[in-house]
Parts: structure tokens; sequence; C-alpha cells
């Protein structure tokens, strides 16, 4: 580690500190310094990114000869068109990246997340794997879920009021507990993770090297 | 005053719980507290698809991970690449992140894989630039990797003799992916290992692959869990087994706060007082 790299892990590790302290103290001058100069850094480097790949996967090609590379170019281009008096050209430009999207995406999606899916609860029950109890629940759940949450059907119906009304409650359940666990997996454990890094990433890591750096160790 | 009166009367502030799991987390960085640790089924997995590939198998990783998320698990990427190259695996690193181009070069050089195996830059592994896109990108990468032109540091894809056979995802054996958003981790899953049918491993949140799970992906390193897990499991020990412990602790600590706060509550509405919940601060 150079001295000038050591003097900028201090730093770092200071305004690490700034930034995590709006934890205990809310919004304060530290953090906002912090911050900024986050923000600030993040947009000079985003630039930076957009730069080099426009350079590397367009403008250099074009210079190299290829020149039908102008057709998407000016339709990227054209988004930001809608920010002119010629806002007009942004649909197109828009309808052809929504177009590609869908083009792109939608056979592989109903594929991926939605047959696939289907047919693995389907799979699970015809051979009750990974066991009889998951492969059960987990067609009882998808069932019932759908019995409950369905758009094309008024709140009010036979899964919500009338006869069946027990299956969408339990259907209910099923989505509380799904909804649950996501909660529990990302809110709870996610944000525990998060603590635990941010001290071994930028307080631990760092006053490891710098020991290193002054000899300590 | 009795026990249960003092439980009706314990309330906290999410200022006094930030500070005791920040406490938490400290004090296991500063002092080694060994808490024992299984290796779950899903970092098993993940290890046993490594483990299974024939030497001299590509790797791709798509990597969608941001400079600032990739320095909390950089061992654990670590452990990954070491894995691999014991195999004698060849790895492809594609970006799909502005960020992602300068971690994977920044990976490699922590990894120093040159000084440890002898392996040879295009050779047994290749960085490609950002391609941006997401999954257009994706799409096209994965239908002729000849898309990119170059690669990171701008020599031409038919001088680097790890890529002249692959032509596309059908010559890749296993694709890895690192994103923490479901919509990124959904384009990866339906571009590549759907579409070409690669077996595939994820390595930042399984809540992302569980309903693919076994059916597409087949193995998951679940965040710091996953990570200390793996870890341990590789021999390659790195930072992620002291987070482990802050986080054991920590979540010891939350679930000890929620189980005193949800017993407050039912003696207070047992005795029917009402509860009063100080705001935020």
């Amino acid at each position: 580690m150079e001295p000038l790299e050591a003097v900028l892990t201090i730093v770092g590790m200071i305004l690490a500190l700034a930034g995590f302290t709006f934890v205990y103290f809310g919004d304060h001058w530290g953090y906002g310094i912090s911050e900024n100069i986050y923000l600030g850094g993040g947009l000079a480097y985003s630039l930076f990114a957009i730069h080099k790949s426009l350079t590397a996967s367009c403008i250099n090609l074009i210079l190299a000869g290829r020149v039908s590379l102008i057709i998407p170019l000016l339709i990227g281009a054209g988004v930001f068109l809608r920010l002119t008096r010629f806002r007009w050209f942004a649909r197109y430009a828009v309808s052809t990246l929504s177009g590609i999207g869908v083009g792109l995406t939608f056979g592989l999606y109903i594929k991926a997340q939605i047959i696939v899916v289907i047919s693995e609860i389907v799979r699970g029950i015809t051979t009750l794997t990974p066991d009889p109890v998951s492969a059960f629940l987990a067609l009882f759940g998808t069932l019932t879920v759908f019995m409950y949450f369905m758009y094309s059907r008024m709140f009010g119906g036979l899964f919500h009021q009338r006869r069946m009304r027990y299956l969408g409650r339990l259907g209910k359940i099923f989505l509380y507990a799904s909804l649950g666990y996501l909660f529990g997996k990302i809110y709870v454990n996610e944000s525990l993770d998060s603590v635990a890094v941010f001290f071994v990433t930028y307080i631990y890591n760092p006053l490891q090297e710098l020991k290193i750096f002054f000899g300590i160790v | 005053m009795g026990l249960v009166d003092r439980l009706e009367k314990f309330r906290m502030t999410h200022r006094q719980m930030a500070i005791l799991t920040s406490s938490l987390a400290l004090l296991t960085i500063f002092i080694s507290i060994p808490i024992p640790m299984l290796i779950g089924p899903i970092t098993r997995d993940f290890y046993n698809e490594i483990q299974k590939l024939p030497p001299g198998s590509v790797v791709a990783w798509a990597q969608n991970c941001a400079f600032g998320a990739y320095m909390t698990k950089r061992d654990a990427y670590r452990a990954v690449i070491y894995h691999s190259f014991d195999r004698g695996l060849k790895t492809i690193l594609y970006s799909f992140d502005p960020d992602a181009p300068q971690l994977n070069a920044a990976l490699m050089a922590y990894c120093n894989v040159e000084k440890k195996y002898g392996a040879v830059y295009g050779r047994d592994y290749v960085i490609f630039p950002f391609l941006a896109g997401e999954e257009t990108a994706m799409a096209a990468v994965a239908s002729d990797t000849r898309v990119l032109k170059t690669d990171l540091f701008g020599n031409d894809i038919e001088t680097l003799p790890l890529m002249a056979n692959v032509r596309s995802m059908k010559d890749i054996a296993l694709t890895i992916n690192d994103a923490g958003s479901f919509t990124f981790v959904e384009m990866w899953i339906r571009q590549w290992p759907a579409k070409y049918g690669n077996r595939a491993l994820n390595t930042m949140v399984f809540a992302t692959v569980a309903p693919v799970y076994g059916v597409y992906v087949h193995g998951a390193l679940d965040g710091v869990r996953g990570y200390a897990e793996y870890e341990r499991l590789t021999g390659y020990l790195g930072v992620d087994l002291i987070s482990m412990n802050a986080r054991n602790l920590q979540g010891l600590a939350v679930f000890i706060v929620v189980g005193l706060g949800n017993m407050s509550w039912a003696i207070a509405r047992y005795r029917k007082r009402e509860v009063k919940v100080r705001p935020l601060g």
C-alpha cells in the first residue's frame, strides 16, 4: 500500500462511518458530506461508463465502417428528444425498445416462469418429491392463492364471500406466509447481513490493511 | 416492581436497537467468538455443482454486482474462483453492470491466479467489458459470443485461445449469476439456462431463485451465511466467517427483543391497558 492509498483508506473509513451515523442521528452535516460525495462520485463514474460503453459498442464500430449502426444509435438518442419540442419522435424510440423487449422476453417468460414452474408442481405431486407433504402444500398453496388473488374477478365472488370462501381464506394465508418469508428474508436477514458486512468491510478490512502499512503486525 | 410489570413496561427505540446490533457486530469483529456452523444444503449443492464438472469445462459468470457490494463479498468470490481453478475449469467473466468490468478485474487481481495456479489470461480466464442493455445484452452474448469484438483490455476476441471453442452459450457448461434484484435474476434465467439448458448457480439471494431451484438453478450462496459456509467448505477462509458470527449474535438479539416486545404487548393487552408506542427516533 502506497502512502496516498493509506490516506485514502483512512478518509474512506471516516466517510463510511459518517454515512452510517444516519442510523443514530438522522440527517446531519457528516452524513450530508458523505452522501454528496457518494452521489457526485457515482454520477461521474456513470458518465464515464456510458461514454466508454457508447464508444466501444457503437461509435468505434461506426467509424470502422459499420454504418448500419447509425440507425439504432439514432433510435436510442431519440428517447432524449422527449425533452425538446420534437418530443413526438420519442414515441418511435420507446415503442421500438418496448417491442424488442416484449419480443425478447415473451416466449421465454411463459416457458421459464409459468409453464416450467407449474409442470414442476405437477411433477412434484405425481412423484411425491421432494417429499409428500411439500408436494401437496405446493399444489394446494398455488391453487388456493389463484382462487383468492384473481385480477379478472371483482372481490366478492365465489372464493371471497360465497360457498368456497374458506378456500379463498386459505389462499390468503398462503399468500401471507410467502410475503412473511420474503419480509423476514429480505428486510430482517439481509439487514442483519448489511450491518455485519458494513463493519467488516469498512472498519475491519481497512484497519487490517492499515496495520500492515504501519508495520503493527 | 415484579418481573411481569417490568416486562410490561419493556420498550425500545429504534436508536437503541441500532446501537445494540452495531455493538454486537463490533464485538464479534474484535473478539473471536466460536459459534458452531452447519453447512446448509444449498451451499453444498453449489459446491457439488462445481466439483462434478470435468476439468477444462467453461464457466460463464454474468456479473451484475456493483463495486460497493463486491467489497463486501470479495472473499466469497475468491473462494469460488479458487475452487473453479482447483478443478481446472475455465472462467469467462461477463459484465452487465457499469461497475462489473472493474470489479471483475479487481477480483482476478485479488485472486492472483497467475501466481497461485500459473494461469494465463486469455487461456484460463477472460474478462469482457460492460455490455449495455441488460436482457438484450445477455440474449445477444448467449446467441453469439462474437457480439463483443474485444475483451476488457482491447484484445481481439479471435486472439483469445479460451474463446476459440466458445461460440455461443451452448458451449458453456455452467453459468453463475450475481444480482440482488429479482428482475435481473429472472432475465438471466430466461436468456441463459432456460434457453440453452446450462446448469446454473446463484451467488446472492436464494429468494430470487427459489421458484426455479432444482429446475434451472442448482446451487446458491445465500448472502453472508452462504459465503461463510462456502468458505468453510472449500477451505479458503475469509472475512465472511467473522460477518457470520456478527450476524448470528445480532439475529439472536433481534429474536429476544421481538419476543420480549410481543410478551410486553400481550401482558398489557391481558391487563387491558393501552400500549403507548414511542415514535421513531
